[in-house]
């Protein structure tokens, strides 16, 4: 699988105030990879640097192997890109047309492209309509035909159904999975659990400016049974999840317990705990557990501060 | 789908359709009529004082002091509007063009499009070059226009060129001098401290008149060409402070383009 967004200890601070601290990711080609996290825990931060918005503290990303850098990378690299961050961003006295034929100007593309996205966007009724009178679902589905007017083969979107009603929701669900289906990666931010459930094949939950887990697209699939092994120290746990993976299993230790929802693992515990005493990391107790996305983010991130 | 071109035509595109959708350009062109109308009110005073007070245009104790209702004299008076009226003109242009973006959230759109920010910069640069152009062109119009309705003496068609040169130069060092405001409309990302800076400008260059020093202070430089500081005239240094000023604008909103700064 290609890398199409690859960040490395990235972080950003403002002053002495740090919003995103050392983020590891990796998106892959065609993924709907999705950035779970509350209000200011960095989501917004992160999307900037990825546009070369604001250049990172430390660290670094890459958008198709090119790194990005704030004013400094090849431009040739945003034909590809499309964004939404912060709301859309429009121009009151423009109509819905003019914003299209103004981003299609900037992007060397054929006007067939505004009928296009104008159709595809259902915007249709609006398009001489003034931005400025739109009404915010209007304008959000403006900015994400913004976004996708140029067919890019990355769209960044920052919360990409606020505002919408929830059949624009759904519409605008189908549509990203079906660019998702047609190889386009997304990567989108949002603090709606159920959104990001419904849509990503992976999930990042970031709290406080640092990420705190990652979700595979089987631990998400077995909407949240997986197997947890506990063991005396966080050592141990650390031993059995090094064997798990030998495995091929998607272990992920939490201090003394390790949790995987490869369905394998959990059709097949008996093997799994033999593969523990195995590895010398026999576990205290082992047994499957349901937690959802809403459950699981909560534990991670109530507590903690923002 | 991939755009390989510098995108300077489409970038022009999108900053003149911004510009010709908006009511700016309207007002503005409202504005510089006023003004053009102004000038050729006050020749129509200057021309007959004691109509002009029977018309109740002229209070009956108020005087007109150094005004000759000649083609010299309105000539001069375009002079005295470019110097002054376009640095008002041109930094409220600017102030538009560059610190909407940031007001309106579309400055984030701009930094990440497959053109150079610095080509995007570029052609709002020439907007309102082009702007300023067409707006004191309509001034001259508006101005010549009163003058052949007031059917003024001295139509000399030198004395006419060399009026509209000076006018023209006024308001060409005028543009020149009025660049850095695009840049602390980028750096300030609004309206009120560009709008501000011009105001401090035009104070600045009033002060700077009253001490002798108008030919070295760029925001006055302009009246001097335009003879509204009769002790100082212009020089190779005056213009080359002009130029320096314009090439700082302009370089300076380049680079906050470019910079990290811009999406910050």
């Amino acid at each position: 699988m290609n890398a199409v967004i690859e960040v490395r200890g990235l972080s950003r601070l403002f002053g002495s105030v740090t919003a995103v601290e050392d983020v590891d990711l990796t998106v892959g080609a065609g993924q709907i990879y999705g950035f779970l996290g509350r209000n200011g825990a960095g989501k917004t931060t992160l999307i900037r640097c990825l546009l070369g918005l604001i250049p990172p503290s430390t660290g670094h990303a890459t958008l198709f192997g090119t790194t990005v850098r704030a004013g400094r990378t090849p431009c040739r690299l945003w034909a590809d890109v499309g964004y939404l961050v912060e709301g859309p961003g429009l121009t009151p006295w423009l109509t819905v047309t003019e914003h299209l034929e103004t981003a299609a100007g900037y992007r060397d593309l054929p006007r067939s492209a505004v009928q296009d996205v104008i159709a595809r966007l259902d915007l249709g009724r609006y398009r001489d309509v003034r931005a400025g009178v739109l009404s915010l679902g209007n304008r959000q589905r403006l900015g994400l035909a913004l976004a996708l007017i140029h067919e890019p083969e990355l769209l960044i979107l920052d919360e990409p159904v606020t505002s919408l009603d929830p059949a624009g929701v759904v519409e605008i669900r189908g549509l990203l999975r079906d660019l998702a289906d047609r190889g386009v990666t997304v990567f989108m931010s949002s603090h709606n659990i159920g959104e990001v459930a419904r849509l990503a094949d992976r999930v990042g939950i970031i709290h406080a400016g640092r990420m705190v887990t990652e979700l595979s697209a089987d631990r998400l699939a077995s909407n949240g049974e997986r197997l947890v092994s506990t063991f005396r120290t966080a050592g141990q746990a650390e031993q059995a999840a090094r064997a798990l993976r030998a495995h091929g299993l998607d272990a992920v230790p939490e201090q003394v317990r390790v949790s995987t929802s490869s369905p394998e693992a959990i059709q097949r515990s008996d093997d799994v705990a033999a593969w523990l005493v195995e590895a010398g990391a026999a576990p205290m107790s082992l047994g499957l557990e349901h937690e959802d996305l809403e459950d699981l983010f909560l534990r991670l991130t109530e507590g903690m501060p923002a | 789908m991939t755009a390989t071109r510098s995108g300077f035509a489409g970038s022009l595109r999108a900053e003149t359709l911004a510009a010709r959708r908006s009511v700016v350009p309207r007002f503005t062109l409202i504005a510089v009529t006023l003004a053009g109308a102004v000038a050729g009110l006050f020749m129509f005073v200057a021309a007959d004082p004691a109509r002009a007070r029977s018309l109740g245009l002229l209070n009956q104790k108020a005087q007109l002091a150094g005004m000759t209702a000649d083609w010299p004299g309105l000539l001069a008076f375009l002079a005295q509007l470019a110097a002054v009226g376009d640095l008002l003109l041109f930094a409220f242009v600017t102030t538009w063009v560059f610190g909407r973006e940031a007001a309106h959230g579309t400055l984030r759109y701009l930094l990440a499009l497959p053109v150079p920010r610095t080509t995007i910069a570029l052609a709002k640069l020439v907007v309102i070059a082009v702007w300023a152009l067409v707006a004191n062109l309509w001034l001259t119009v508006i101005v010549l226009g009163c003058g052949w309705l007031l059917d003024l003496p001295g139509a000399d068609p030198a004395v006419i060129g060399r009026g509209l040169a000076t006018a023209g130069l006024a308001a060409g060092l005028m543009w020149l001098v009025s660049t850095p405001v695009a840049f602390v409309a980028c750096a300030a990302r609004g309206y009120l401290a560009p709008l501000a800076s011009a105001l401090a400008a035009l104070v600045l260059a009033q002060v700077a008149t009253a001490l002798g020093w108008a030919g070295v202070t760029p925001w006055a430089i302009p009246a001097v060409a335009a003879g509204l500081a009769p002790s100082v005239t212009l020089n190779a240094l005056g213009l080359a402070i002009a130029a320096l000023t314009g090439a700082a604008g302009i370089l300076g909103t380049l680079a906050w383009w470019r910079s990290g700064l811009a999406g910050a």
